[in-house]
């Protein structure tokens, strides 16, 4: 049986589709598992184009749960371009179960590192600038963005998703065998820590609960005494909390999301909660 | 509204019809965005100072309503999180890492990008500790194998 081999124009209509469509069908049930299927359709249409059982085979490897940062996730989905193409020519090792143990694995992750290299980082950096070039009401400043951005994001996912086709390819074994568990355990650590850092850098849950005496000043605050004994401790609680309610409790985001709202009336009403903005 | 489209392309890769589905990523979403984006901000920049000046007279931010809204904005982040938490933890063990990138932060005052160097560093010998518990029993093995055939030659002797 001749090798199969995924062609040029495959690989760039996956690769059009994911910088595309990433994240334009967004849903928190489901997040960029559309986007991802429709980028992985051009390739597996190729791969099994006189097997349809082995196609709907393959596509429904992909209906699994996935979100990471799209611009370096595009090394993810060019991986499993690499991996469809290596299942395709009857690589034992590669199945659907190894494939999404390697999504899953490396989403969150790379959206660790990705949010905090190119979401805290890189977009930032153009914003200021392109901010510094709007003065008097200027339309350079967008201008520059929307170029800039554009072509940063382009050529680079287009770099990691050739990139990571290479790899899928050539390095199946190393991707799935023993050495593919260590260097998934070192990535799935340093996402986790990066996920930490993530969270106490941009998210804020502060409490405005104080307790006055009869000449109205506070003589306890207790975020103060919050952050004695750990610092940020609210956003901690409450990440770990959303997490147990969907882990543990298999609720989905949406319904967290929905008590998290009833969560924020309540502590409004009862004065846990005051964001203390104006006009 | 997107929930809409992906529950109609759920139903097209039940039935194997694969070339609908790019129409629920890259053509419906379309409706989703004119509904909820495009047409409140072209409202929104037509009806002018007058409404927002109303908008901040019927909704002050010392209300319930604009308090309760500002709150929910702080708090729904941690969803997003808690979703890639669930991706990396499987048991209570696996939240060290992450208080450890949380301390870095919020105790520490690292930011961000210097936090994924430790992260880095903590990466790689996490790495390094599970290729050494890989070639550990892969050399007991070889060493176990050549002390059975020393074992034979002094037989043999």
């Amino acid at each position: 049986m001749a090798e199969k081999k995924l062609s040029k124009k495959a690989l760039n209509s996956g690769f059009h589709r994911w910088y595309y469509g990433n994240l334009t069908c967004f849903s928190q049930e489901h997040m960029q598992t559309f986007g991802y299927l429709c980028s992985m359709l051009p390739l597996c249409k190729e791969l099994y184009a006189d097997d349809p059982d082995k196609m709907a085979e393959s596509m429904d490897t992909y209906r699994t749960f996935f979100n990471t940062e799209p611009q370096l996730g595009a090394i993810i989905v060019g991986v499993t371009a690499g991996l469809e193409e290596a299942r395709a020519n009857g690589a034992e090792d590669v199945d659907s179960e190894t494939i999404n143990g390697l999504r899953a694995g490396l989403m969150g992750p790379i959206a660790g590192i990705g949010d905090s290299l190119v979401v805290g980082t890189v977009i930032p950096i153009l914003l200021g600038i392109a901010m510094g070039m709007s003065g008097g009401g200027s339309p350079m400043g967008a201008i520059f963005y929307i170029i800039v951005w554009n072509l940063f994001a382009y050529f680079g996912m287009r770099f990691l998703y050739f990139k990571g086709y290479d790899m899928g390819t050539k390095a199946v074994e190393f991707l799935v065998g023993d050495i593919g568990n260590a260097i998934r355990e070192a990535v799935t650590t340093l996402g986790g820590i990066v996920i930490g850092a993530v969270s106490a850098s941009w998210i804020s849950v502060k409490t405005s609960f104080a307790l006055y005496n009869e000449a109205g000043e506070a003589y306890m605050v207790l975020q103060e005494k919050f952050d004695s004994v750990f610092p940020g401790l609210l956003t901690a609680i409450f990440v770990i909390f959303c997490w147990w309610l969907m882990a543990k409790k298999q609720l989905s985001p949406l319904k967290v999301m929905g008590l998290l709202v009833v969560i924020a009336f309540v502590g409004v009403l009862i004065g846990f909660f005051n964001p203390g903005l104006a006009y | 509204m997107n929930l809409v489209w992906q529950h109609m392309g759920w139903a097209w890769v039940d039935k194997r019809e694969y070339d609908k589905l790019p129409l629920v990523d890259y053509v419906f979403p379309w409706i989703s965005h004119i509904c909820f984006s495009l047409i409140p901000t072209v409202a929104m920049c037509m009806a002018g100072e007058p409404v927002v000046n109303l908008i901040k007279e019927k909704l002050p931010m010392d209300g319930i309503p604009m308090k309760t809204l500002f709150t929910v904005g702080a708090l729904l982040p941690c969803v997003g999180i808690a979703i890639l938490l669930k991706q990396i933890v499987r048991n209570v063990l696996d939240f060290i890492p992450y208080l450890f990138g949380f301390t870095l932060a919020a105790s520490m005052g690292i930011n961000l990008v210097a936090s994924t160097v430790v992260a880095g560093l903590f990466a790689i010998l996490i790495f390094k500790l599970k290729m050494l518990e890989l070639r550990k029993p892969a050399a007991a093995s070889q060493s176990s194998a050549a002390d059975n055939g020393w074992d034979d030659d002094e037989e043999d002797i």
